[in-house]
């Protein structure tokens, strides 16, 4: 079955595609989340106790391997800087799971099971839809255990950071999130071409994973494949390096032009993937 | 009664091959964490003056870690979401009906759905051991006895794994949702298990911690089998422990299955 996808931007004009309308759309999804997660406290704050025990065990398993080594620095990165590393990369991924992480996941199924349909149907854009259906209220008070790390990492090292450090840092841990967002949502596209994708979903989550190690564990061709190729060094390191450097306006340009690249991948590609898309019910 | 097990065992093989690029990808996901985790010891050790960190050289580290993410596949513990969704929907009355026992039929399940990663693991395995290893001037050293033990830990910590899965699985009888509790645990049990790093990396209090409980029999036990850092009276001392907790898993999930089975209602179903 063919929903006349040649004709999608037209039909997208048609449904509005404003700010306000959007913005309309998301209070509404977000009102049912809220009611959905209430009805289920106890499920909400053993998520948010996870969350916090996840961290502990992130900074649990570095510290192991600091006080078993018994020197000050694993290529280059100090304990401090370690902890500020592993603080980012969880904040970048808690905000991605705040905003999307409910919903990503079930796209490849809803693909092969034909739920998309009713997503392709609706008057809101369908990426917008898909990724924003739910919202993971428990991921944002996840969020304050890296947030109060990374403040109590800031005051020990005693940095004495400038305006350019803060900014730049919330700029790209908000761009380590979309880049998030948009690799697995690539992932998820997958499902298009080669059917269930679980296996290769697995890879992908894997190597998204490897961007909590300091990228000077890296061979020069990893680094470049890992900054510009699958971009998973942008995601946690590039902001730490922006907090701690005195000039990182480079690495912020970088970032955000790595993170739109990504981003408009992304589109492309569900653009593309989704005129093979025949309905399976 | 074995004929039944094999025949489930085959039925599982034959629906994951439906999708076959999936399954093969998924046969050999794992070795992607493990370069990352590779690369990373690799630095650690490269930051370390004495090339040994609490009692493992560079080597026993790799080798731990190759093991770990083979063993983790096969013996984990996981809550099964399947069978948690299949008890809230009402799903498994069509089962209940069969000629086999529940429990059994899920165990043979779950044998079927390990066996051909098995063979792919012991491929890798031994590509490492006799191909990749030598080539960077690591020693692995293979004797009948590790190998032995090792088969025999890792025959038990495949039916332990899976009577602590079934045990965790089949609260789903009295609970809607797990709360967030299946994730905490598995967090926990990746320290206790050793899967994170190695059990003699740990502070004291979780290293006496993880000797008195049953996790470490998962997935340390078999790999300090395999690398030769078990005598045989702690080998057998271990598995006569694990047979213990196994006995109190087993019993458990008996009584919570056929209190679970009263509580049932086929919601759904």
């Amino acid at each position: 079955m063919y929903f006349g996808i040649e004709d999608y931007g037209f039909i997208q004009r048609l449904r509005g595609d404003n700010l306000t309308y959007y913005l309309r759309v998301y209070a509404i999804l977000f009102k049912h989340t809220l009611q959905q997660e209430m009805q289920l406290p106890l499920k909400f704050l053993g998520i948010v106790c996870g969350g916090l025990i996840h961290f502990l065990v992130n900074i649990l398993f570095f510290q192991a391997i600091y006080m078993s080594l018994g020197t000050q620095s694993i290529n280059g990165w100090s304990m401090e800087e370690m902890r500020l590393l592993i603080a980012t990369y969880n904040l970048s991924l808690w905000l991605y799971a705040f905003f999307a992480g409910n919903n990503l996941g079930s796209i490849s199924n809803k693909v092969i099971s034909g739920g998309l349909d009713i997503f392709l149907i609706k008057p809101v854009n369908s990426v917008f839809l898909l990724s924003f259906a739910s919202v993971n209220l428990s991921a944002f008070f996840n969020m304050i255990w890296p947030v109060c790390l990374v403040i109590y990492q800031i005051i020990n090292i005693g940095y004495d950071l400038s305006v350019i450090n803060i900014l730049g840092y919330l700029i790209l841990v908000i761009n380590g999130a979309i880049l998030n967002y948009s690799i697995t949502f690539i992932t998820q596209i997958l499902a298009f071409w080669v059917g269930r994708n679980k296996g290769i979903h697995i890879i992908l989550s894997s190597v998204l994973q490897l961007a909590q190690y300091p990228a000077t564990i890296y061979s020069k061709l990893f680094t470049y494949i890992f900054t510009y190729i699958f971009p998973i060094i942008v995601i946690a390191n590039f902001p730490v390096k922006v907090l701690l450097m005195q000039n990182g306006i480079v690495l912020i340009l970088l970032s955000t032009i790595i993170t739109i690249s990504v981003f408009a991948l992304m589109l492309l590609l569900w653009h593309i993937s989704v005129k093979r898309y025949t309905s399976a019910s | 009664m074995l004929r039944k097990i094999r025949k489930i065992m085959i039925n599982t093989f034959q629906v994951s091959m439906v999708y076959r690029l999936n399954f093969f990808i998924s046969q050999l996901a794992w070795i992607v964490p493990l370069l990352g985790i590779v690369v990373f010891w690799t630095a650690v050790y490269n930051s370390s003056s004495n090339g040994v960190i609490r009692g493992y050289t560079y080597n026993e580290i790799v080798m731990y870690y190759i093991l770990v993410q083979l063993i983790g596949r096969i013996a984990g513990s996981d809550v099964d979401w399947n069978l948690w969704f299949s008890i809230r929907n009402g799903n498994i009355s069509y089962y209940l009906l069969r000629p086999i026992s529940y429990p059994l039929y899920w165990f043979a399940k779950s044998l079927g759905g390990i066996i051909l990663f098995f063979i792919s693991a012991a491929i890798v395995l031994f590509a490492y051991i006799k191909l990749i290893a030598p080539s960077m001037k690591l020693d692995v050293q293979i004797n009948s006895m590790n190998i032995t033990m090792f088969a025999a830990a890792m025959v038990f910590a495949f039916v332990h794994s899976k009577a602590i899965c079934f045990f965790r699985t089949i609260r789903a009888f009295w609970w809607q949702d797990s709360g967030g509790l299946d994730w905490m645990e598995d967090l926990i049990l990746q320290f206790l298990t050793g899967a994170l790093v190695p059990i003699s990396f740990l502070p004291n209090v979780l290293q006496k911690l993880s000797d008195i409980l049953p996790f470490q029999y998962l997935i340390s036990f078999p790999v300090l089998a395999f690398t030769n850092k078990l005598t045989v009276e702690q080998f057998i001392n271990g598995l006569i422990i694990q047979a213990i907790w196994l006995f109190i898993f087993l019993i458990g999930s008996y009584v919570l299955w056929n209190r679970g089975l009263r509580l049932y209602t086929a919601a759904k179903g």
